[in-house]
């Protein structure tokens, strides 16, 4: 039966690593009947933006038809076809339908799959993947802010719009048999390495295929001293370094290939004081989709919260010394980013000048002589100067800058 | 008949009192007996205050119409643009326990509602049609005397715009070999606002605060505004005595002076937009940035959506406070280097233009005057 599987969400549940895998190996997909639509790693991200109308620090530039591309390529395809980003969690009524009915192909099999992980967990990441968004707000006041039953302002929409697992079922699920509904739970931690890949592939139905598995996409984590010199990286420097530099120098060199390798630092957790409010949230959620009828794939107790961490380290107060580590080490990073950009440089100036030498010999032929002599005496009368003119506008083109 | 019904239903007969262009404030509302079943989700407060909004600016015989109707239609299946409240709950109607809370809508914040206007106008604009540019009309005689008698204009890019569209009409185009080059300018603050705008209308995103600042910041004025580099740049391949420089608010004029043109016909002006439009413009860039390549978006700017809020016009974007010694520092500085430069100056800067602030509902007011142009000019 051909399946239309769309991973709707949420952030922060090994999203990531599935993805990557699920684009290397697009073309064995594809032999084997799977449809995962992507021309670039980010391809089904931009689908996304461009789906929900979400500008992205000038990514969506690149996103310009991508949803409706894709949609064309999941109507076309004869077999299971898979679309998997997290940022769908926090779609719309009208992107929901918008994206439904462009998915649509008749005697397809909708199936939505939404992969899921304790809040006590999700908390503090949500606050790190803020702060390597270049946020500046600090972890209390970001508490503060998602915990406030209001949820006014951009930053509480977002996190209730790609968290709360019940909501995010009802927008895009309401109509799919909730056997078809599958919520892949995040094991604990401490769990088998291989056991949320084996989730994914029993919600997907890519356990009978042959895959080839890799670990270079996943999303790392930061410590507790390591996103606090994010965040103060970020006050410093937002203003002066534009998002197009922000990713590759900050989020990518710092973050995630810098910073992100420092595991011995302490772990970012929820405080001791918020953790009886996540775990009634959790009660009510795991309540909810109990009754739901879902197709659990894990354990619902998975979204349960353990007990409060005994060593909580409060990322708005992270010991100096820690913190000197690892900017020190970011440093030594952006000094080696900075020797590679200067050789790539001194390579490119050595490239230019080997050009400008071969035009210097072109200049020299004497019939280049010959006519640059007669422009330069065209150019010192009025007269001279119009035909030089008009000969630019017969030949079409001008030589001068305007 | 007023009837007593529960949250769901009161909110379903709410939705069809909109549609039938109905402008009652949801906690006012009171249904009347009727059918009230349709399956379909609710559509969020965001969109239906947006709704009962239009209707209120709207005579009742143009809400009865078609074109009315489909504009409401649209803005109730419009998801809001970018970050913020997904569809969220009318107060007092169906029970969730889930979700974003439930709102008064009549309370909603400018942004809110601004996010799903954006999101109609950006789609509007978005499927019109564009008309292709218009050929250029110059005759062989004024192109010939381009030849001979060729200019260049630069600095304020709306002065510029002006200037070429006014010679043009006069028979005088730019030519490609310059022998005169005229700077137009003018305050300095007017100048700033004009390249921001303009910038705007061509595409950009950026916050004017944001924008100015950075300048500051960096203490570099944008090109078109920094008329003693112009200056500089021009008298070296051209001669100081064969660079004018025409300020104030008769720039144009003084520059037609300049080339011997006394009359000039009429012309139509590059409309200057209120700080409030240039706003939405601004926002729903950052929106149309995500539905079309960039040269249909410039196209659609000036073809569709500069030209419906043409109306739209009031002063220039106003440099806070903080920004505003910075801002006189330089002007005080250019002046005095053209003074040092020795080229021609034309016309009075002196007058400083008075500028204007917008606010999210100023804003809002503007993006439903255009969500109505929509019906007839658009749709």
């Amino acid at each position: 039966m051909d399946r239309l599987i769309l991973h709707v969400g949420t952030p922060k549940t090994g999203t990531s690593f599935l993805q990557d895998v699920l684009f290397r190996n697009r073309e064995g997909l594809a032999e084997q009947g799977v449809l995962y639509p992507a021309d670039r790693f980010d391809g089904q991200f931009l689908a996304a933006l461009d789906l929900m109308r979400l500008p992205w620090g000038g990514l969506e530039q690149e996103a310009v038809g991508a949803w409706d591309d894709l949609a064309r390529r999941v109507r076309e395809w004869d077999g299971t076809a898979i679309v998997s980003h997290e940022i769908l969690a926090t779609a719309g009524r009208a992107h929901v339908e918008r994206a439904l009915e462009s998915l649509h192909r008749d005697g397809r099999e909708v199936h939505v799959v939404l992969s899921v992980r304790d809040l006590v967990r999700q908390i503090p990441a949500e606050w790190q993947e803020n702060v390597k968004h270049r946020a500046t707000i600090d972890y209390a006041e970001f508490l503060d802010t998602i915990r406030d039953p209001a949820r006014e302002g951009r930053l509480a929409s977002w996190f209730w719009g790609v968290q709360e697992i019940p909501d995010i079922l009802e927008r895009w699920a309401s109509g799919v048999d909730p056997s078809r509904v599958h919520l892949v739970t995040v094991p604990p931690p401490g769990a088998p390495k291989d056991l949320l890949w084996e989730r994914f592939e029993r919600a997907f139905g890519l356990d009978t295929l042959d895959l080839e598995l890799h670990d270079e996409r996943s999303n790392p984590s930061l410590g507790v001293p390591e996103t606090a010199l994010v965040r103060a990286v970020n006050l410093a420097a937002n203003e002066q370094v534009p998002p197009r530099h922000y990713r590759p120098l900050v989020r990518e060199l710092l973050a995630h290939q810098t910073l992100s390798r420092r595991t011995a630092s302490p772990r970012l957790a929820l405080p001791p004081d918020a953790h009886a409010w996540a775990e009634e949230l959790s009660r009510s959620w795991v309540e909810a989709l109990r009754s739901g009828g879902y197709d659990v794939v894990g354990d619902l107790r998975d979204l349960l919260p353990g007990p409060p961490s005994p060593a909580y380290e409060d990322p708005d107060e992270a010991a100096e010394a820690q913190v000197l580590d690892a900017a020190v080490e970011a440093i030594t990073a952006l000094l080696v980013e900075a020797g590679r950009l200067r050789e790539t440089e001194e390579d490119l100036h050595r490239q230019l000048d080997e050009a400008r030498e071969a035009l210097e010999r072109s200049y020299l032929r004497p019939s280049y002589v010959a006519r640059e002599r007669v422009v330069g005496k065209a150019e010192h009368s009025a007269l001279g100067r119009s035909l030089l003119a008009a000969y630019r506008a017969v030949r079409g083109r001008s030589s001068r800058s305007a | 008949m007023t009837v007593v019904v529960d949250g769901d239903t009161r909110a379903r007969a709410w939705v069809a009192h909109l549609r039938q262009g109905g402008t009652t404030r949801w906690r006012a509302f009171e249904p009347v007996a009727g059918e009230y079943d349709d399956p379909a989700p609710l559509p969020g407060a965001a969109q239906l205050e947006l709704v009962r909004r239009l209707n209120e600016r709207t005579d009742e015989e143009s809400r009865r119409g078609t074109a009315h109707r489909a504009l409401l239609e649209r803005v109730l299946a419009t998801s809001g643009v970018g970050r913020g409240p997904i569809e969220q709950p009318l107060v007092g109607g169906p029970e969730r326990r889930f979700g974003t809370p439930p709102v008064d809508p009549a309370r909603l914040a400018p942004r809110t509602l601004l996010r799903v206007a954006v999101g109609v106008l950006a789609e509007s604009v978005a499927a019109a049609d564009t008309p292709p540019p218009a050929p250029a009309t110059a005759g062989l005689v004024p192109r010939l005397r381009g030849l001979v008698q060729g200019y260049a204009l630069a600095g304020d890019p709306m002065l510029v715009h002006d200037t070429a569209r006014a010679l043009r009409a006069a028979g005088r185009p730019p030519g490609s070999t310059p022998r005169t080059v005229l700077l137009l300018g003018d305050d300095l603050q007017r100048v700033l606002g004009d390249v921001w705008a303009w910038r705007v209308s061509h595409g950009a995103s950026v916050p004017w605060d944001r924008w100015l600042a950075r300048r500051a910041r960096e203490d570099r004025l944008p090109r078109p505004a920094d008329l003693p580099l112009l200056a500089d740049h021009w008298g070296r391949r051209l001669g100081v005595r064969r660079v004018h420089v025409a300020l104030g608010r008769n720039a144009v004029t003084e520059a037609a002076r300049v080339l011997g043109v006394r009359n000039l016909p009429a012309y139509d002006e590059v409309p200057r937009l209120s700080r409030a439009a240039l706003d939405l413009v601004r926002e729903t860039n950052l929106v149309l940035r995500l539905m079309v390549p960039n040269d249909r978006h410039r196209a659609l700017l000036r073809t569709v959506l500069v030209p419906l809020l043409a109306d739209e016009t009031g002063r220039p974007p106003m440099v806070p406070d903080g920004l505003a010694a910075w801002v006189a520092r330089r002007e005080g500085e250019q002046r005095a280097a053209l003074a040092r430069g020795g080229y021609a100056l034309h016309g009075d800067p002196a007058l400083p233009h008075p500028a204007g602030d917008a606010r999210d509902d100023d804003v809002l007011a503007v993006a439903l005057r255009a969500l109505l142009h929509t019906r007839t000019e658009v749709a």
